[in-house]
């Protein structure tokens, strides 16, 4: 049985301890994926406690067939699209559906297509990514963080998100050829 | 073979493609330029993506969590720890008082005692009260029960049997529709 599987063993029994180290473990890779989705830091912080008390009140329903990262990535995508429905905010376009035609990509490169990425230091390219995120569809911004950010497999993100893993991967390849789109915009 | 589209370039920087077909990719890859670009850049927009800094978390954000996760629980040791002090504090601020208003130890320890024996019976008046007020709203509790039973009596005598069974079902739908929908807002943590 894996470490966290163990640690949410004993925080079932009272171990006070052992939920501790789960937050350790998680709060970073949680609050860096909050962080960018709301593009607030004291609203992050907040969501990102929530979050934790959340998967503490619900950590008795958790099954162990699932991995638990995936699960509390679960619980934290949820939180995300519960508050902006309850608040009718529609500032990351989370609800909106994408674009008719903008499901598929291209099925071959334009030829005289200019490099857009290489104009740039590593730094200032980094600096431009997290500007361009903000401009993402949510749906979008999502994947693409869950994906580079938090480093989650396919099959992972597909699960969190209840997702087919063909939808799951064409939408990070079109996150990713949409934020080269906004790069090449603001360069 | 054709130029690559984005999806075969994103699909071969990740792995993903089958042996095969990642060997033709290299091939293509070797002898087209444009791709080979196309490919160097999708890399290095990969990489400066999985290098963004964390958001930087405060120090006390786990302290700050536990706290609200938890509540805060006193050990025996704590509250025994607690308690000496706190009687120690007093027999301290006693003897000071007894010092600073130079009366005797005797006189002192009477006034004391006197005080405390008011206190007391204070205290007893006032949870007499408090009972005398419980008992009493118990009563007025009993009656207005005894009322709604009548009134449910009276009321099911002027309704027809097959008219209360309409009644009774029409509101448990409602309510296994009021309970069902509230189910449906809360999907948290679970799997669909």
């Amino acid at each position: 049985m894996d470490e966290d599987k163990q640690l949410v063993k004993r925080s079932l029994k009272g171990d006070k301890d052992a939920f501790e180290m789960i937050l350790r473990k998680y709060q970073q890779p949680l609050f860096n994926y909050v962080g960018r989705m709301v593009g607030e830091r004291e609203m992050a912080m907040d969501f990102t406690q929530d979050i934790f008390i959340k998967a503490y009140s619900f950590l008795p329903t958790y099954r162990e067939e699932f991995k638990f990262s995936t699960w509390l990535f679960r619980i934290a995508s949820n939180y995300l699209i519960d508050h902006w429905r309850r608040k009718k905010i529609r500032m990351i376009s989370y609800d909106q559906p994408l674009e008719a035609g903008n499901e598929s990509l291209p099925i071959q490169l334009p030829c005289d297509e200019p490099s857009v990425v290489r104009q740039f230091e590593l730094a200032e390219l980094r600096v431009r990514i997290e500007d361009a995120l903000e401009k993402l569809p949510g749906k979008l911004r999502e994947l693409f963080i869950f994906r580079h950010v938090n480093g989650l497999s396919y099959e992972e993100m597909a699960e969190i998100k209840g997702l087919p893993v063909g939808t799951v991967k064409n939408r990070v390849f079109q996150a990713k050829e949409m934020l080269r789109q906004l790069l090449k915009e603001t360069s | 073979m054709n130029c690559l589209g984005p999806e075969r370039i994103y699909s071969y920087l990740d792995g993903l493609l089958p042996a095969e077909e990642a060997r033709r990719v290299e091939d293509h890859l070797a002898s087209c330029a444009l791709c080979r670009d196309a490919l160097e850049e999708r890399r290095l927009l990969a990489r400066a993506a999985e290098s963004l800094p964390p958001l930087e978390l405060p120090a006390d954000f786990t302290l700050r969590v536990m706290a609200a996760v938890l509540p805060q629980q006193v050990s025996l040791r704590s509250w025994l720890t607690g308690f000496a002090v706190w009687l120690f504090t007093i027999f301290i601020s006693l003897g000071v008082l007894a010092i600073a208003t130079g009366e005797r130890g005797g006189s002192f320890l009477m006034s004391l005692n006197q005080a405390a024996w008011h206190g007391l019976k204070n205290a007893s008046l006032l949870f007499a009260r408090f009972a005398a007020l419980l008992v009493v709203t118990g009563r007025i509790v009993r009656s207005a029960g005894g009322l709604l039973v009548k009134g449910v009596l009276f009321l099911t005598s002027l309704l027809s049997p097959g008219v209360q069974a309409a009644a009774i079902a029409l509101s448990l739908t409602f309510l296994a529709g009021l309970w069902f929908l509230l189910r449906k807002r809360r999907p948290i943590g679970e799997k669909t």
